[in-house]
């Protein structure tokens, strides 16, 4: 399924945690102000790292990591970051952290391959942030081993794999235990993603996680409430956070058509469908799914969510009743869209269980702008007219 | 024949006296599937729709000998229910159960895969052979007997195929939905190869979806090893591509996870591409 929902933490987030777990990271803070870094990067002993705590992979490209040389120049790069905006995002936070000199960077991550369906943890002695492309142009420099997840990271797994990428024999045993220690953080916070890139061998010969990513599994939600505190809000849009809230997936794409479909195949087939049909003029306005099991509450939530964008010409409402029967779920269609006042065309298309009836009862609503269709294909192309309907002025009925 | 169910699965279901494991019972019952019995730990003695409730599914498995259990039990106690059946040595596990947590998962697959079981699911609609028994949420009613077999990973879009199958007049042999969650128990290749084998299936339908692996091994499976003709429907060729955070995800996973890749991917191994659900009955015939 796309958009696997999780909460991805900051860099200052994962290292907090990496450090919890034993794996030794830079010394340093999180800052909120250029005066707070100025007193950090004073007290860190300049020389500093200033890092814009923003959630992409190609930070340093685009400026957000800045080397300081002095308290007041660590203070002028924080006043440039901090309120920066990268990826839709804006920095509210820099990580201040002393400056570490690498001899050498490795990449070592660990989560899950759904193919395999295990545990794998991956290394190579090319980390950065050329990862992936060192990954197409030769797979073989990043090292792949498959972990038991009852046993963890085994000794001789991680002395083979600092073995493989070269490192001394004199670093195997610290290797081995940041390896384990990542593989203890990964399972015991229900991570889906914990990486370290670089972890760096020091001019001291030391180790240090220099960067770190950790996605945290939504589905574990309630038994990690205090990561799932961590979900940046400022990442997602207010709809969205209201949809999570209300058990729904749903993301804004840039179309005429707003969705509203139970089962993340479906909704998925829906938006493809409209795609095809309506392209280039109509197209979806979003991801919406309910779920598979839809109850009348979800649906009302989903009204409200669905209809939040400005630029819709039509609604698309396709639902397989289960365990809630058509018949209810087309009642409560009609009564959203009175309470509501909802003047948007809406394609209503019911199929499973007491499909007839709930059919029956939206094309008997006496509302207007509204269809019954029996089909997805005959609903998909009754929303896509009903859109064009409407960008000609015409009122769509 | 069909697979992994029919007339001679005798089922439990474990979480029986919940909301949904109660109103699925009467649902699967209604279509005549053999429920032998339910489990929910502290009610046994118990009865639900006319089944008799057991503590535990050992104590289950030996009061009526049942060889399949599906579970409804809330993801927080799933796996532990998981664990119950396959220690109870039950030869199919169906668990409908959705928001188990990954790192769950990665254990029960291990120990499932240790085991003589066989998992179905998690966050699947179940196992539907027409005519014979539907365990699960499916709704049976718009199936019908024939010989075609159907895997999805998602369930609301099998129910759109299966209903254009069966209006075209094309019966299914067992329709299963596997689940879409990433670590899933049977996958693709586990099930196409049981329709290979089964003698009753002769052309078979698969439905999948953007994201994994999944369906790429799956067209290495049809390519190298199927006599029978495979439809196949992807979806999500319109899903804006993933904003993938680190590394990791992209490395493992390649750039074979899209629906453009598995298409093609498919259609190179001899397999017919449908366009959209309800053209597939015209690829079969």
């Amino acid at each position: 399924m796309p958009w696997r929902a999780s909460v991805n933490l900051h860099e200052y987030q994962a290292k907090t945690l990496f450090a919890q777990y034993g794996i030794p990271v830079p010394k340093g803070k999180a800052a909120l102000t250029p005066e707070e870094v100025y007193d950090f990067a004073t007290e860190l002993n300049a020389p500093v790292m200033i890092k814009a705590q923003v959630l992409s992979n190609q930070r340093v490209q685009n400026g957000m990591i800045q080397v300081a040389q002095t308290a007041d120049i660590a203070r002028d790069h924080a006043a440039v970051l901090l309120g920066a905006r990268m990826n839709g995002q804006v920095v509210d936070r820099v990580l201040v952290e002393r400056l570490v000199t690498s001899v050498s960077e490795i990449y070592l991550s660990i989560t899950y391959d759904r193919e395999r369906r295990k545990p794998v943890l991956l290394v190579s002695e090319m980390g950065g942030s050329t990862v992936e492309q060192t990954a197409q142009d030769r797979p073989e420099a990043i090292i792949r081993e498959e972990i038991n997840p009852f046993l963890g990271v085994l000794d001789y797994q991680a002395r083979e794999l600092a073995s493989s990428i070269n490192l001394p024999h004199e670093y195997w045993e610290a290797f081995t235990k940041i390896a384990q220690s990542l593989y203890d953080c990964f399972a015991s916070s229900d991570a889906i993603l914990a990486e370290i890139n670089p972890l760096i061998l020091n001019d001291e010969n030391v180790f240090y996680a220099v960067d770190g990513r950790m996605m945290i599994d939504d589905n574990a939600q309630y038994r990690q409430p205090e990561l799932h505190r961590m979900r940046n809000p400022a990442a997602e849009s207010a709809v969205e956070t209201q949809a999570h809230q209300a058990g729904i997936t749903f993301h804004q794409l840039q179309g005429q058509v707003t969705c509203m479909v139970n089962g993340a195949g479906l909704a998925m087939t829906v938006m493809d469908l409209i795609m095809l049909y309506g392209s280039p003029d109509v197209r979806p306005a979003n991801f919406l799914d309910m779920g598979e099991d839809v109850s009348l509450k979800k649906v009302v939530s989903a009204f409200d969510i669905a209809l939040t964008d400005s630029g819709i010409r039509s609604m698309l409402v396709n639902i397989f009743g289960g365990i809630t029967p058509c018949d209810e779920i087309a009642n409560t269609v009609l009564e959203v869209i009175g309470s509501r006042q909802i003047t948007v065309p809406i394609v209503v298309r019911l199929a499973g269980t007491r499909a007839e009836a709930g059919q029956a009862i939206i094309e008997n609503g006496q509302v207007s702008n509204l269809w019954s269709e029996p089909s997805l294909m005959a609903a998909v192309k009754r929303s896509i007219e009903v859109a064009r309907g409407i960008a000609n002025g015409d009122s769509g009925r | 024949m069909a697979i992994l169910a029919d007339r001679n699965t005798d089922l439990i279901v474990q979480g029986i006296s919940g909301r949904e494991g109660s109103f699925y019972t009467r649902h699967m019952i209604a279509y005549g599937t053999n429920i032998v019995g339910g489990i929910t730990p502290g009610k046994g003695g118990e009865w639900v729709h006319g089944k008799p409730v057991f503590d535990s599914v050992k104590k289950a498995m030996d009061a009526t000998g049942a060889n399949a259990s599906i579970i409804f039990t809330p993801a927080p106690a799933a796996s532990d229910a998981i664990y119950e059946a396959v220690d109870a040595q039950i030869a199919l596990i169906v668990s409908i159960t959705q928001g188990i947590p990954i790192q769950d998962m990665l254990k029960i697959y291990d120990y499932v895969s240790h085991s003589n079981s066989r998992l179905v699911g998690p966050n699947c609609p179940g196992i539907l052979t027409p005519g014979q028994a539907n365990i699960g949420i499916m709704p049976g009613a718009i199936a019908r007997p024939g010989n075609i077999g159907l895997v999805s990973r998602s369930g609301t879009l099998m129910y759109e195929v299966i209903q254009a199958l069966s209006e075209a007049g094309l019966g299914q042999t067992t329709c299963v939905g596997i689940g879409a969650d990433p670590i899933i128990g049977m996958n693709f290749v586990e099930i196409l190869q049981m329709f290979e084998e089964d003698a009753e299936t002769e052309k078979v339908v698969m439905i999948g979806e953007i994201g994994g692996r999944g369906e790429i091994s799956a067209a290495e499976y049809i390519k190298s090893s199927m006599t029978k003709p495979v439809a196949a429907f992807i979806t999500g060729k319109s899903a804006p591509i993933e904003t993938r955070m680190g590394h990791a995800g992209a490395v493992i996973e390649g750039i074979n996870d899209t629906a453009a890749a598995k298409i093609e991917a498919l259609l190179a191994a001899g397999a017919r591409v449908a366009d959209y659900p309800a053209q597939i009955p015209f690829l079969l015939s």
